[in-house]
């Protein structure tokens, strides 16, 4: 039991990156989402895997979501200078914070799928299992997430296109 | 030619039935709009990808290592199913209002030996007739033992690892069980062609008309529900089972 919670880490950790879009705030996810599932163990019958995507995502509602909600009302000048980064990072930085733009425009019920499609490869069957959602719903919200991220990030790299002439 | 979103976000995930898919192929052969929109869909992904795996370059924070290494998650698991089994055990008194033992006694995963080094002498010879019965005897049919005691095979099934198990009612005609209880819930599962003990649930002794209902008894359902990889096997796969002596995979 124990090694197949260590197996998922990776996975389950470059999903919680996926719904927080901060290295750091990804890892303290996936501590909580690790504490929470030492306590509840996956029940029978439920794949480890799946059973950490579902906590991981119920953590980042329950908690994260609600401090990034009060993030966004916070304007701290100090904190805002100390995340500048140093120039030559700064190219990839851009293009970083695009996706991470785009994807905070997401709803909620969009970002909990898109990576477990887009970067984990799971089934939409597998999906319907693990976020309890019906196949069809998953299909949908999936196609939904892709277009807008698609219209965000294309917007974007247009936007960035304009300012470089 | 008019595609749907969904449509060409399924087709990329592989998602729709082979002729669909072949379909979809055909389409973004010959129509430029849709194989723009495919290309776009993909390379969203594509994005999304290279962007949150590149958390794996990052060492696993080391304290959530230690978390899990510290803890003791397996043994967790086989507490929720002593939990279960108490609470199941107040459900059986509340619903079919017969005793049970005080304390439940579940050995997960602990071989014969571990009780025949505790037992009264003729132990061993008791559960030398167990195994015999376990081998031969088919489900639902009451046995009797040579020590005056009685044992009904429930269910047979195979666990996680592919390996026969058989859950079976038990009781003694002269207390010699290992724990002293008059009769028990059993489980036990068939090892390198030896039977093992892999769960006990000590309980009253049942009037006959008890032998007669369900094969799944309520105590012992949490161990059950909790080994066993499949349903129960029918008839015909037990008596074919019987037939190869309880050979798994």
């Amino acid at each position: 039991m124990q090694q197949d919670l260590i197996d998922q880490l990776p996975a389950v950790r470059r999903y919680a990156y996926s719904l927080t879009g901060s290295m750091a705030d990804a890892d303290d996810l996936l501590q909580s989402t690790v504490e929470r599932v030492l306590k509840k163990p996956p029940p029978d019958g439920v794949a480890a895997a799946a059973w950490m995507f579902r906590i991981c995502r119920n953590v980042w509602i329950d908690e994260y979501r609600a401090r990034q909600t009060r993030d966004k009302h916070s304007q701290d000048p100090i904190a805002q200078a100390e995340a500048v980064e140093p120039e030559s990072a700064l190219e990839a930085h851009m293009a970083l914070t695009e996706v991470d733009e785009a994807m905070n425009k997401l709803s909620d019920e969009q970002r909990e799928l898109i990576g477990l499609v887009a970067v984990e490869g799971l089934s939409y069957k597998e999906i319907a299992a693990t976020l309890a959602i019906p196949i069809g719903t998953v299909m949908s919200r999936i196609a939904r997430a892709r277009s807008a991220l698609h219209t965000y990030l294309h917007a974007a790299s247009g936007n960035a296109a304009k300012g470089a002439i | 030619m008019n595609i749907s979103d969904e449509h060409i976000s399924a087709f990329l995930d592989a998602e729709l039935a082979p002729h669909e898919m072949a379909a979809m192929r055909a389409v973004i052969a010959q129509d430029d709009a849709v194989a723009e929109r495919v290309e776009a869909f993909a390379a969203v992904d594509a994005t999304l990808k290279q962007r949150y795996s590149s958390i794996d370059d990052q060492p696993l924070p080391q304290g959530v290592l230690n978390m899990i290494n510290a803890s003791n998650v397996g043994q967790q698991n086989t507490a929720q199913v002593i939990e279960l089994s108490r609470w199941q055990r107040t459900k059986i008194q509340v619903q079919e209002h017969f005793a049970v033992a005080a304390s439940v006694a579940l050995m997960l995963g602990v071989g014969v030996g571990y009780f025949a080094s505790e037992s009264a002498p003729d132990a061993d010879a008791t559960w030398r007739q167990v195994a015999q019965q376990l081998d031969a005897a088919p489900s639902g049919e009451l046995r009797t033992l040579a020590d005056g005691g009685a044992l009904k095979v429930q269910l047979s099934f195979k666990n996680q690892d592919g390996v026969f198990c058989r859950q079976y009612y038990q009781q003694t005609g002269n207390a010699a069980q290992a724990d002293g209880n008059l009769a028990s819930e059993n489980v036990a599962c068939k090892h390198s062609g030896q039977w093992q003990l892999a769960a006990r649930v000590p309980t009253a002794v049942k009037h006959q008309a008890a032998y007669a209902t369900a094969s799944k008894a309520g105590a012992i359902d949490s161990v059950l529900d909790s080994m066993m990889a499949d349903s129960p096997l029918s008839y015909d796969q037990e008596q074919g089972a019987i037939a190869t002596q309880w050979q798994g995979d």
